[in-house]
């Protein structure tokens, strides 16, 4: 009932999509209709993640502003912020109560006034804060800005677009520089990368290239391509290049769009092979048979969810047993969610915060990648090992560059990172304290008797035995509410060795 | 100055610090009324306020639809389902733009499951845009509070209560200081203040504020159960004095008999940090806090703050008086244009103030390096000296002196959004 009603959400809203998409692009700021504290979050959770200053400006919204025009102030921010910072490309965005009072006709009727005193383009991207989620505030701030800026241009030979690296994607840096030297690698040059350090010349030149190459394509940037594809004839790929097959698969795709480049492309498969993909053999004889077949969680956009799936699974054995999607379904990767369901993984989507501390719980998967909130979700539910992969990134670092998850070589970086974590997690002698909490109430002898028999279990099963006994124990006291006494703990201890594993 | 457009404003929601403070309060649950993602921006900003602590902030899918028809049939269900879960004692419902934009009346509601359900304490707290200053958030919080003190004839002749957040240290330094009056509540403290502490605050003699925003619930105090407080916030060698004048007149007892105890140990720090220059930009409403701290320590100090209410008059003039500078200034980017132009050698304030601390090789102190510097009194003023006496011969400035000749400041200080000018190039290319 709870997720209907009330929930801890684990992801944020569009505006934070569309300001990430203006504050990664050069010379534009983003404007705010709202009040400053949304506007705060927005800017502390960027400069925190990227550990780079970022600015913008906001309306700065107050109650008593609703009773009369709030616009005049949206309407002085943008006149200031051109005369302050003179930039080439000013994003209007909304929070929720702004949409509540302002649709987008209206909003775009008052941005019109402004445009007269302001020579320079100002697009409004309404946020529907609402309903939509980040990823698909970065999708809709792409569309727009494509649709906006994009020019008829003259091809340029053996040139590909890369659309989508976005600041507040975690490894977004990394990623872009793995896909970047697999393609210059093969001779291809980069004709614009969109919105990350793109100015408007990059907007306006992405029809001059031959392929566009999507970095995130079940998420966002697929509406994009689709457009430019439909108005310049620019076809695009969606293969995103994770784990050794999927790496090759894509290489080989290009192979099909540039055929001059085919010798290119089989000697950098070759190289690549012979330098990650050997790196990879050595690593696996030894690890990887350890790790082999252990249950992971790995929560994070369908994208994200794809592509380490593939690295996870296929290339390093592990076995995935939760799988938590933090957007909606993407019906492209229908038929995968289905596979892997079969095979036995739990998909959770837009799950809460609570759900996913109750499935940790109940799995107890031995590392957890995620974000921020899995973290903190991970810590509730005792486990231990965990690493960072995906959003809200906030207080993890995402700018090292030399960690990508794609390519064959982010395969090696994955096996070595769940390695470091796997001894960790071997060695590890945490051990239950009093300070424990716990939901039923216990009797003195019987919480002593409890936590005496859960050390002794190993950490890597212990919150699954845990989560077990107090199971039972809650069947048992059922609506009773006394306290538990050493006779139950006894029983359900003895109960919780009978049960199959799931 | 709240002005029409702000780049980069330095203040939170006020949400947030409403939230923050009911999290400090054993056995009460933070409710948000909000948007979904307020629950979620709140959560990752309170989790490491708490350092890391286990929290749970729930708060109601807001949609569309709620936004036409009020969310109240959520928000019951919800409530309800959260009572016979987690078995709170109290209940803050804390209400977000959205829902203050539509006017969701939440009181009927909440008077109606306080019938159904006696053992629990419900309030709710109009927090999101609708208090001027962010930090007023907290206030509010404080204020709604008072709905849940029990009003008694009986006060204790030798008793305070101290307002505001407070550690553990400030509340046994009070303790000592002020002898032989006793603390009958704090509200709130880092421990986790208890409800019966609430409940029983007006049985106090004086109230006493220990941040600018306890002037909200201290007016509340005043005005309604005619608790006197003390308008000075106790930071700072003269305005504490002052605290401790004013609590002896109100209460005629005599205290602050070990007021001195650690005179010597700040003479001696004061000589070390001489002619020493602090930039204070803290935000959470702390800034005049340390700034009194920093002033008493001999530093030159230059604070950039939004709010100034009256409770900080004396401090104010306190800084004034010493030679400190206060300025009116919400805008993070105008803070750090001023800050580009002089030096310092600390500097204190929210993480965007780090690269320009690297630039100055000046040592840059965050939220959470200073969280037990704003202690009242003397103890603040040793907490303080001790950690940056430590620090006047930085490594930052080793930095700054192989940085300036290796060209490594990139304009990571207002972000020129170009990734290939930080160092990556290279890369690329290689």
């Amino acid at each position: 009932m709870n997720g209907e009603f009330y929930r801890e959400a684990t992801i944020t809203t569009s505006y934070h999509g569309i300001c990430n998409v203006a504050l990664s692009m050069k010379n534009t700021i983003p404007i705010l209709h709202g009040p400053s504290g949304c506007f705060n979050y927005e800017i502390a959770s960027l400069v925190i993640s990227e550990k780079q200053g970022h600015h913008a400006f906001t309306s700065n919204l107050l109650a008593t502003d609703l009773a009369y025009s709030s616009f005049d102030n949206l309407q002085k921010a943008i006149i200031d912020a051109y005369i302050k910072l003179r930039p080439e490309l000013i994003i209007v965005t909304t929070t929720n109560v702004t949409e509540l009072i302002a649709s987008e006709q209206i909003l775009d009727t008052v941005i019109e006034e402004v445009r007269r005193e302001v020579p320079i383009p100002i697009v409004v991207i309404y946020g529907n804060t609402l309903n939509d989620n980040m990823y698909q505030g970065i999708d809709k701030a792409l569309t727009i800005l494509i649709e906006n800026f994009a020019k008829e241009q003259q091809l340029i030979d053996n040139s590909v677009n890369i659309i989508g690296p976005v600041k507040g994607i975690y490894n977004w840096r990394a990623d872009l520089l793995e896909t970047i030297r697999l393609l210059k690698s093969t001779g291809l040059k980069i004709n614009s990368i969109v919105p990350a350090g793109a100015s408007i010349k990059d907007l306006e030149k992405l029809p001059a290239a031959q392929l566009n190459i999507l970095m995130y394509p079940y998420d966002f940037g697929l509406t994009a391509a689709a457009h430019l594809e439909k108005e310049y004839g620019t076809p695009y790929i969606c293969t995103v290049p994770y784990g050794v097959e999927d790496t090759i698969k894509f290489l080989e795709e290009l192979k099909e769009f540039f055929p001059n480049l085919s010798k290119n492309i089989d000697r950098l498969i070759e190289r690549e092979m012979r330098f990650w993909g050997g790196n990879l053999i050595d690593d696996l004889d030894i690890s990887s048979y350890t790790i082999a077949g252990s249950p992971i969680a790995i929560f994070g956009m369908n994208t994200l969810i794809y592509g380490l799936t593939k690295v996870l699974e296929e290339d390093l054995w592990l076995s995935l047993k939760i799988l938590g999607v933090k957007n909606k379904e993407n019906p492209l990767l229908s038929k995968f969610y289905r596979k892997m369901k079969k095979k036995g993984a739990r998909i959770i989507f837009e799950p809460s915060k609570e759900e996913i501390v109750d499935v940790l719980k109940e799995n107890s998967p031995y590392i957890v990648f995620g974000s921020f909130i899995e973290f903190l979700a991970s810590q509730e539910a005792k486990i231990q090992h965990f690493i960072p992969v995906s959003e809200p990134i906030r207080y993890f670092s995402s700018r090292y560059l030399d960690a990508p998850f794609r390519g064959i070589r982010g395969a090696s970086y994955l096996l070595h990172r769940i390695w470091e974590e796997t001894i960790k997690y071997v060695y590890s002698y945490a051990e239950i304290g009093e300070e424990e909490s716990w939901e039923l109430k216990f009797e003195e002898k019987a919480l002593k008797h409890l936590i005496e028999t859960l050390n002794k279990v190993p950490t890597f099963i212990r919150s699954k035995v845990k989560f077990a006994i107090e199971n039972l124990l809650k069947k048992r006291i059922d609506k009773t509410k006394r306290k538990v006494c050493l006779e139950d703990v006894k029983w359900a201890i003895k109960e919780s060795m009978k049960l199959k594993p799931k | 100055m709240r002005e029409y457009f702000e780049p980069h404003s330095e203040g939170l929601c006020p949400s947030f610090y409403a939230a923050y403070t009911i999290t400090k309060i054993r056995d009460a649950i933070p409710y948000l009324h909000a948007a979904k993602d307020c629950t979620l921006n709140l959560r990752c900003h309170i989790s490491v306020a708490m350092l890391g602590k286990p929290l749970y902030t729930p708060g109601t899918t807001f949609c569309e639809e709620d936004s036409i028809f009020g969310g109240l049939t959520k928000i019951e269900h919800a409530l309800r389902d959260i009572i016979i879960k987690r078995e709170p004692k109290l209940l803050a419902v804390i209400l977000g733009c959205g829902p203050l934009t539509i006017n969701d009346n939440v009181e009927p509601l909440l008077e109606q499951l306080a019938y159904e359900y006696p053992h629990v304490k419900f309030i709710s707290i109009k927090a999101g845009f609708n208090t001027k200053y962010e930090v007023e958030g907290a206030g509010e919080a404080l204020k709604s509070l008072t709905k849940i003190m029990n009003n008694t004839a009986n006060r204790h002749e030798n008793s305070f209560n101290l307002i505001g957040f407070t550690n553990f240290d400030g509340r046994k330094y009070f303790e000592k200081t002020l002898k032989p009056l006793k603390i009958n509540s704090t509200i709130v403290r880092n421990e986790g203040t208890n409800i019966d502490e609430i409940e029983k605050a007006l049985k106090a003699k004086i109230n006493i504020p220990t941040h600018i925003f306890s002037e909200l619930p201290l007016k509340e105090m005043y005005e309604n159960f005619a608790v006197p407080y003390v308008n000075v916030l106790p930071y700072g060698k003269d305005p504490f004095k002052q605290v401790i004048q004013e609590v002896e007149e109100t209460t005629g007892v005599k205290v602050g008999s070990k007021l001195n105890l650690w005179e010597n140990k700040i003479k001696r720090l004061k000589e070390k940090l001489r002619g020493k220059r602090v930039l204070i930009a803290a935000s959470l409403g702390r800034e005049i806090n340390l700034a009194c701290n920093c002033i008493a320590l001999g530093l030159e100090t230059v604070v950039y703050t939004c709010f100034l209410p009256n409770i900080a008059d004396e401090n104010i003039k306190y800084i004034r008086e010493n030679g400190g500078e206060i300025y009116v200034e919400r805008s993070v980017y105008e803070t750090l244009m001023k800050g580009l132009d002089e030096d310092f050698d600390f500097i204190i304030g929210d993480w965007i103030f780090a690269p320009l601390a690297l630039r100055k090789g000046a040592w840059f102190l965050s939220r959470i390096s200073i969280a037990t510097c704003d202690t009242p009194g003397y103890l603040g003023m040793l907490r303080l000296g001790e950690i940056l006496a430590k620090r006047i011969n930085s490594p930052a400035r080793k930095w700054k002196t192989l940085a300036e000749k290796h060209k490594l400041f990139f304009d990571r200080i207002f972000g020129d959004n170009n990734w290939e000018g930080e160092g990556d190039e290279w890369r690329v290319l290689s």
